[in-house]
């Protein structure tokens, strides 16, 4: 009884958008996104090392400068 | 035998078998994608998890605000989550339950940050003291705009995501006695409706 109400309420709730699909430019905004995420931390790296190593404090993996 | 200068061609013939076979295809299980996105970060990969999953989770996000602008400002919020979450996943869990709790902490967070979702410990009732009549509701979409976001969301956290009456009251902050009042409540009045309809389709 108490698994055919919990099952008809979760019916019930997902009756109303059981056919609906996110739309296609919901997609590519969130791969621009992520792609826009990505170049920006490469550009703070990037700019990180570039400021560390003018300043002769960047350090390779073997301590070396 | 290969003469000496088709060297480099099977060399780059293993090269490519090599690449062809990380490769997952649309069919590929969640693991196998998940850990080819873990070694190569592949967008592509990550396409295949998106369009395997994102109905799943933009439903729920729509069920959670009932607006489309907000259910795919949240869905996207989301998926940037898991993209760089994803490295974390260490296969102690299925992929889907492991979307699924990041789905509802984002969406409940997002909520509360819009300021759409404010619980209090209270039960919420309408003017005349009683919750809302939704026996005159002439569908489903109608019946659920009735009840509030907030006893919305709770009905979506016990039986859509599954969760129990303890980790609801741990996510949403309220006491377990007042999500079981208020979810009891709309529960009773959700069946009744239900029943309603049914009957008179008989």
């Amino acid at each position: 009884m108490e698994i055919n109400e919990e099952e008809e309420i979760r019916r019930l709730l997902e009756s109303q958008y059981i056919d609906v699909l996110p739309p296609q430019r919901l997609k590519v905004s969130i791969m621009r996104t992520i792609e826009f995420i990505n170049t920006f931390k490469e550009l703070c790296f990037l700019y990180t090392k570039g400021t560390l190593y003018l300043l002769g404090q960047w350090k390779t993996e073997g301590g070396e400068s | 035998m290969l003469p000496e200068n088709n060297f480099f061609l099977t060399l780059a013939s293993t090269f490519i078998t090599d690449l062809i076979s990380t490769m997952p295809e649309k069919d590929s299980s969640d693991k196998d994608l998940i850990f080819s996105f873990q070694k190569t970060r592949s967008n592509k990969i990550f396409e295949v998890i998106y369009d395997r999953y994102s109905s799943f989770v933009y439903r729920k996000c729509l069920l959670m605000t009932d607006s489309e602008t907000d259910a795919q400002d949240l869905t996207q919020e989301i998926w940037i989550k898991v993209y760089f979450a994803l490295d974390t996943f260490r296969f102690e869990s299925k992929f889907s339950t492991w979307l699924s709790r990041i789905t509802i902490n984002r969406r409940i967070n997002h909520l509360k940050r819009i300021g759409k979702l404010a619980f209090s410990e209270g039960i919420e009732e309408s003017e005349n003291g009683s919750l809302p009549n939704i026996n005159n509701c002439l569908d489903v979409t109608k019946l659920l705009s009735r009840l509030s976001i907030e006893t919305k969301a709770l009905l979506t956290l016990k039986y859509v995501d599954g969760l129990s009456y303890e980790e609801i009251a741990d996510i949403t902050g309220i006491g377990i006695s007042a999500v079981k009042m208020r979810i009891a409540r709309a529960k009773k009045e959700l069946i009744r409706y239900s029943t309603g309809t049914n009957s008179k389709n008989l």
